[in-house]
């Protein structure tokens, strides 16, 4: 009977649990993929809610149970039967935890490399954050802007930094952003692949005018972007 | 309300402690003290980051002799602490009061030094706000002085207590606590001394 | 400086409270009533900010306005509240746990709270000046220019850590030194161990955030040139000192809320903790691995990217010792006889929400994601799930669990759920929106929002008034109940550590007789029935 009851509680946790990763890898959270970094992103992301949800499920599910099924039953004054601990129990839940947070590690580190991988001929867009504006700088052209245009499936490289007080870079389509500094350039690398118009936003309080620090990224063809580099010079 | 401090013996069962061998007011001085290490820590790492990646030519300006000369006077404040930690213990009052004046005497000196160099400093226009240089320098020596003027006010204070005969050969742990933190400030101004002078 | 002058006569009475008194059970009162009190402070300037973000557009308050209010709503919540109402309880039953009479340095335990007040009073007259605007966590450069509520706020923020500090010297030294005969480390209840791992920290971290604030002071007041960027200051500087305290900081505030719940599930399910040492060893390990974590933070800042590794790594790692927490009190619930009351509910809601908390937390660390999640609604809604689902639950837990110690009375147990199912529904009503609209695009810290973000705010905003409202039972219980409730028996739930072994509230001194322990904190279900970890007291005495 005892035996019998885990068995089938095993059983259908573990379908639960699959059931539960697939449909959290389903699950759409996120803006839409404008970068080639999005996709890989979000597959780590998709990986990672798959896991949360497994954990997520596991353990609220035996929370639920143990409530409902462990209750004290009226009038029972008495102690439960005493188990300080189980050994073999406690290694299983350290060592388990901890191959799936150094595979998670693993995984994020191959990613990180991807998407960090120096394109060979990246267009150089030189960004400038000021309170409350964004500028938008490339070299050779001689153009300045405040709204910001890119060629579709060109590597980019922006090179951010601050004119005051730090900003932050932010595009959420293309699924990253970095710190404007003052004193400093930082590097971000994105590869546009969708055409289209999306927000750029400050992501770091930067004063008064923070929430209405933005501007927008336009991506367009190669050839309208020339058109349009041309129109600026 | 009785004392929850009172020593160790005389608590008899609530001295789970004595087995350390510790005196509560030893631990407690040494948690501070692991504190303080972290307090200048923070401020030495935020000078040896400006040290490295700005360094500075004022730093040429500094007097590495005169301010060793200063270091020899801390450090043999530090042995005259020592000095008059051993005197109370063999019951000898006189070497005590002796002693902590000297280290009075010793930590004024070692503080008359430091404001001699921080002058010579400004005469060639090194200030808070002159350059990263003056502000970390000043900062770092700035709050190691100000220890050292706390140490002095608390060695006035044993000064004055051994004065009225408040230690003896049984009784001399206020002694040994502030000869913790004079210790401890000494260290810091080893580290001090040879992150800022010496290399 | 002598710490060891004779205590301060406690008088009797309300008017005790509102003295320099030196029974740890006095101070452990005046750090609970006062911190309570500036918890509903930053509950309401909370809820001014969620009315600002309920419908996107300028509504009643611009944006300097709005920076303030954010501002000292996480500074007052964090300083003033969670790091010291933990204190409050670990002053409170340290002592008591152990089988002491007081704390090691009653006087310096005295100054501690007296450091409170005034310092909460200089953060928020700040207000009057022109307050401290620049987030709670004060990024270089812009806290250089904001006005002159910024030096106020950093001042009070170094008084208040500087009350941490004498508290974390003081719970070490107590716990050292003054344990009772036969009180072990390992037979030390689990509140003392996070007390313990807690100070630690405290020890090691708080110092480096006031050398940074100090440093910030002085590039206000002393024009020192710091973060001076143009002068060849580095603003990534104070990040870096900011962050070794701060994310330290974050187990300060979780640890002795892991403590609390710790010895709730026990007595509520008649069944001793499951892996005592592995929940104790796990509190100093994240202890420990807190230290190495800080520049998780600095992820987008352009740091270093070979340093980034390790610091994910060591983040992701922490988990195991908090999942080893996790499963412990599952396996400890499982199988026992579990009463519903009021703390058991709320050290229920504690692991239920923590873990939310603690699983996007992992996500946090994955630098690739992190980096489009960093300061957006995501960290909000896992900070938040992390502090208020978790320390507060379990704060909550305490507060009913200790209450008829504390105040002799008990309270109302309908009142208590009520509290419970409102608390629970407006965190998560609260928080979980605030999960999709980071991922979506909000970043934190805005007072308006593009239109597409309207719907997840508004639900954020209706579950903050929840949450506002869900203190209202809590306060008129307390108060009632403390004033008329039933008188508490010494042990009405039959707990086995030591304040439970005393009168409710405990005597001066604690205990009529000195406490002689001979058994674990936690053995419930033994053949001969014990009573208490003071079972043997007659052993040695008088
Ligand atoms: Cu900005």
């Amino acid at each position: 009977m005892r035996e019998r009851s885990i068995f089938a509680i095993v059983i259908v946790s573990m379908l639960l649990l699959v059931v539960g990763y697939l449909a959290a890898t389903q699950l759409n959270l996120m803006p839409t993929q404008a970068s080639t970094r999005a996709v890989l992103v979000d597959e780590l992301f998709h990986v990672l809610v798959g896991t949360a949800a497994v954990v997520f499920v596991l353990v609220e599910g035996i929370l639920v149970y143990a409530a409902l099924r462990f209750r004290q039953r009226a009038g029972d004054e008495t102690d439960a039967v005493p188990i300080h601990g189980n050994t073999t129990l406690e290694l299983v839940w350290t060592a388990i935890p901890a191959m799936i947070v150094i595979a998670i590690g693993f995984y994020a580190y191959q990613v990180l490399t991807e998407i960090e991988k120096p394109a060979p001929e990246p267009m150089v867009v030189e960004v400038i954050g000021r309170q409350f504006i964004w500028q938008f700088r490339y070299p050779g052209e001689g153009v300045t802007a405040q709204e910001l245009h890119l060629p579709v499936n060109q590597p980019i490289r922006f090179e951010i930094t601050s004119g005051d007080v730090i900003h932050s870079f932010w595009v959420p389509q293309f699924r990253g952003k970095r710190d404007a500094t003052p004193g400093r350039v930082s590097e971000f690398l994105v590869t546009p692949t969708e055409i289209g118009t999306f927000p750029v936003r400050c992501a770091e309080l930067c004063g008064p005018g923070h929430a209405n620090m933005t501007t927008q990224v336009i991506v367009e063809s190669p050839a309208d972007f020339q058109a349009w580099l041309a129109g600026q010079q | 309300m009785r004392e929850a401090t009172r020593s160790a013996d005389e608590a008899g069962m609530f001295a789970a402690g004595v087995r350390l061998g510790l005196d509560h007011l030893k631990l407690g001085m040494w948690l501070f003290l692991a504190s303080e290490v972290m307090f200048f820590g923070g401020l030495i790492s935020a000078f040896m980051h400006f040290k490295v990646n700005n360094p500075s030519p004022e730093s040429s300006l500094l007097d590495v002799v005169l301010v060793g000369l200063n270091t020899f006077v801390l450090l043999t404040s530090s042995l005259t602490v020592v000095l008059g930690l051993a005197a109370i213990q063999r019951g000898d009052r006189r070497g005590l009061i002796g002693y902590l004046t000297a280290t009075i005497l010793l930590g004024t000196a070692f503080l008359v030094g430091q404001g001699n160099e921080f002058a010579t400093l400004y005469r060639h226009g090194i200030t808070l706000s002159s350059s990263l240089f003056g502000s970390s320098f000043f900062t770092l020596t700035g709050f190691h002085g100000l220890h050292v003027l706390v140490g002095i006010c608390w060695a006035l204070s044993t000064l004055v207590k051994a004065l009225r005969a408040g230690y003896s050969q049984g009784s001399y742990l206020g002694v040994e606590v502030f000869g913790l933190y004079w210790h401890f400030v000494d260290i810091v101004w080893i580290i001090l001394f040879t992150l800022i002078y010496l290399i | 400086m002598s710490m060891s002058t004779e205590a301060v006569s406690p008088g009797r009475g309300w008017r005790r409270y509102f003295t320099w008194n030196t029974d740890h059970k006095v101070i452990g009162v005046q750090y609970l009533v006062t911190t309570f009190c500036f918890f509903l402070i930053g509950g309401l300037l909370a809820m001014l900010v969620r009315a600002e973000l309920a419908q996107p557009g300028p509504d009643f308050l611009n944006g300097t306005e709005f920076n303030r209010f954010l501002t000292n709503h996480g500074s007052v919540m964090l300083f003033l509240w969670i790091i010291p109402v933990l204190a409050g309880f670990g002053n409170y039953l340290v002592p008591l746990m152990i089988g002491a009479r007081d704390m090691a340095f009653p006087n310096m335990n005295a100054l501690s709270f007296w450091l409170i007040p005034p310092a909460g009073l200089i953060m928020l007259a700040s207000f009057f000046v022109g307050a401290a605007e620049a987030g709670w966590t004060a990024y270089a450069p812009l806290s250089i220019q904001t006005p002159v509520g910024q030096t106020l706020w950093a001042v009070s923020v170094i008084i208040l850590g500087t009350s941490s500090l004498l508290g974390a010297v003081n719970f070490v030294t107590t716990v050292f030194t003054m344990r009772a005969e036969g009180m072990t480390f390992w037979r030390l209840p689990l509140f003392v161990w996070g007390m313990l791992a807690t100070s630690l920290l405290v020890l090691l971290a708080t110092p480096v955030l006031t050398a940074g604030l100090v440093l910030i002071a002085m590039d206000r007041m002393a024009g020192t040139l710091f973060f001076s960027a143009s002068n060849g200051g580095d603003p990534i500087l104070w990040q870096n000192m900011f962050w070794f305290y701060s994310h330290p900081a974050v187990y300060i505030m979780v640890l002795p809320a892991m403590g609390i719940v710790s010895e709730v599930y026990p007595v509520f399910s008649r069944k001793p903790i499951f892996g005592y040492k592995a929940i104790a060893m796990s509190s100093m390990a994240i202890s420990i691995l807190g230290l190495t974590v800080w520049a998780h933070h600095m992820f987008t800042s352009g740091m270093d990217p070979r340093l980034r590794i390790p610091y994910m790594i060591s983040s992701m790692i922490i988990a195991v010792p908090t999942g080893i927490k996790i499963f412990s009190w599952l396996a400890t619930i499982w199988d026992g006889k579990i009463r519903f009351t009021t703390p058991m509910l709320f050290a229920l809601g504690f692991i239920s929400m923590f873990l939310i908390g603690g699983i996007t937390g992992i996500f946090l660390a994955a630098i690739p994601i992190d980096v489009h999640v960093h300061d957006t609604y995501f960290v909000v809604a896992h900070l938040h799930f992390v502090l208020f689902g978790g320390s507060v639950s379990a704060v909550y837990a305490g507060l009913y669990y200790w209450f008829p110690k504390i105040t002799g009375r008990m309270y109302d147990e309908r009142l208590g759920k009520v509290h419970f199912v409102a608390n629970f529904v407006g965190t998560n009503l609260t928080y979980l929106p605030m999960f999709l609209a980071g991922l979506l695009g909000m970043p934190r810290r805005v007072s308006d929002y593009s239109p597409e973000f309207t719907t997840l705010n508004l639900l954020a905003t209706l579950g903050a008034f929840l949450l506002g409202t869900s203190a209202l039972p809590f306060i008129y219980n307390a108060v009632v109940s403390w004033v008329s409730g039933p008188k508490a028996a010494a042990n009405p739930w039959r707990a086995l550590t030591l304040e439970w072994q005393t009168d409710s509230p405990p005597p001066a001194e604690n205990f009529h007789q000195p406490p002689v322990v001979n058994s674990g904190p936690y053995d419930y279900g033994q053949p001969m029935g014990v009573s208490g970890q003071a079972q043997a007291v007659p052993a040695v005495g008088d």
